[in-house]
């Protein structure tokens, strides 16, 4: 019989393998989860909780590490495998970034005209706490305006398209 | 001939990194599941090789990529039997495990001849 720590820290293990791409956990989460149950069970069973604790120690530094570098995989994959990005020659992206770069400043002023000015913070307390919100939308505006210049404007644009064909 | 592979040599096998040599070394004995490669990895490097889990699958999945191994299908004994899955070593795979053997014995050669590494007492 299994004993709840073992129990529990499958249960933790199972949840930390989300850390992993969907691929890969696809493929190997059910045999790493037994793995690592199967070794929880001979490091309790022969160094008790403290063994546990050592083993917990190792397999959190192992999930950083592999984790990192199967996500890194997973995107270089998915770069790899999206075809409008695949079949751009050098100039035509780098001319899909500029659009991209300039539309972001555009939409940028017009959102927000008065960057440069210096933040009202010692009159507007509100404003100290909104600030970092609208930074942060901001941001996430000029991701999704990056993916849509490199996506949809490329036709309005008539930029050369490489057919490997 | 393609114009990409036209005027190209064929290509040396590329060193394996320690983990992957491990695991095929674990491997050239007979078919073996990923909880027994670890612990055979483990033992056989006295402690200095531990694979977590993560590492270990990535490893496996970079060699069965590359046709090193395969995995094959067994009758399932138990619930744990079930969620295991057994690798056997390729052609290709004890290809490269040889070359890579061959490598490090070169490397070892080369080091006793600069007397780097002294040969043991009862061998000399």
């Amino acid at each position: 019989m299994n004993h709840r720590l073992v129990v529990g820290s499958a249960r933790v293990y199972r949840a930390l393998l989300s850390l992993y791409s969907p691929n890969f956990r696809l493929r190997f989460g059910d045999e790493m989860l037994a793995v690592f149950t199967e070794a929880c069970r001979e490091t309790h069973s022969g160094g008790g909780t403290p063994g546990l604790v050592r083993l917990w120690l190792a397999t959190v530094h192992d999930l950083a590490i592999s984790s990192a570098a199967d996500r890194a995989r997973w995107i270089a994959r998915i770069v790899q495998t999206w075809p409008t990005l695949a079949r751009t020659r050098p100039a035509a992206a780098a001319r899909r970034f500029l659009a991209a770069t300039v539309s972001v400043v555009v939409v940028g002023k017009v959102l927000w005209p008065g960057s440069r000015r210096a933040l009202p913070m010692d009159t507007l307390s509100w404003a100290t706490t909104i600030w970092p919100l609208v930074y942060a939308l901001l941001i996430a505006l000029s991701l999704v305006l990056v993916l849509v210049c490199f996506v949809w404007i490329e036709p309005l644009l008539r930029i050369e398209i490489d057919s490997r064909n | 001939m393609s114009p990409a592979t036209r005027g190209q040599k064929p290509s040396k096998p590329r060193p394996l990194s320690p983990a992957s040599f491990h695991i095929l070394l674990a491997l050239a004995d007979g078919e073996q599941h990923g909880y027994a490669i670890m612990r055979e990895v483990r033992a056989a490097t006295d402690d200095l090789i531990r694979l977590g889990p993560g590492t270990l699958y990535r490893v496996i999945e970079t060699l069965l990529d590359g046709g090193m191994i395969n995995e094959i299908e067994r009758e399932a004994g138990s619930y744990d039997d079930t969620r295991r899955r057994y690798y056997r070593l390729t052609p290709a795979g004890r290809r490269g495990l040889e070359a890579e053997a061959k490598r490090l014995a070169n490397a070892v050669a080369l080091a006793r001849a600069k007397r780097v590494l002294v040969p043991h007492p009862s061998k000399a």
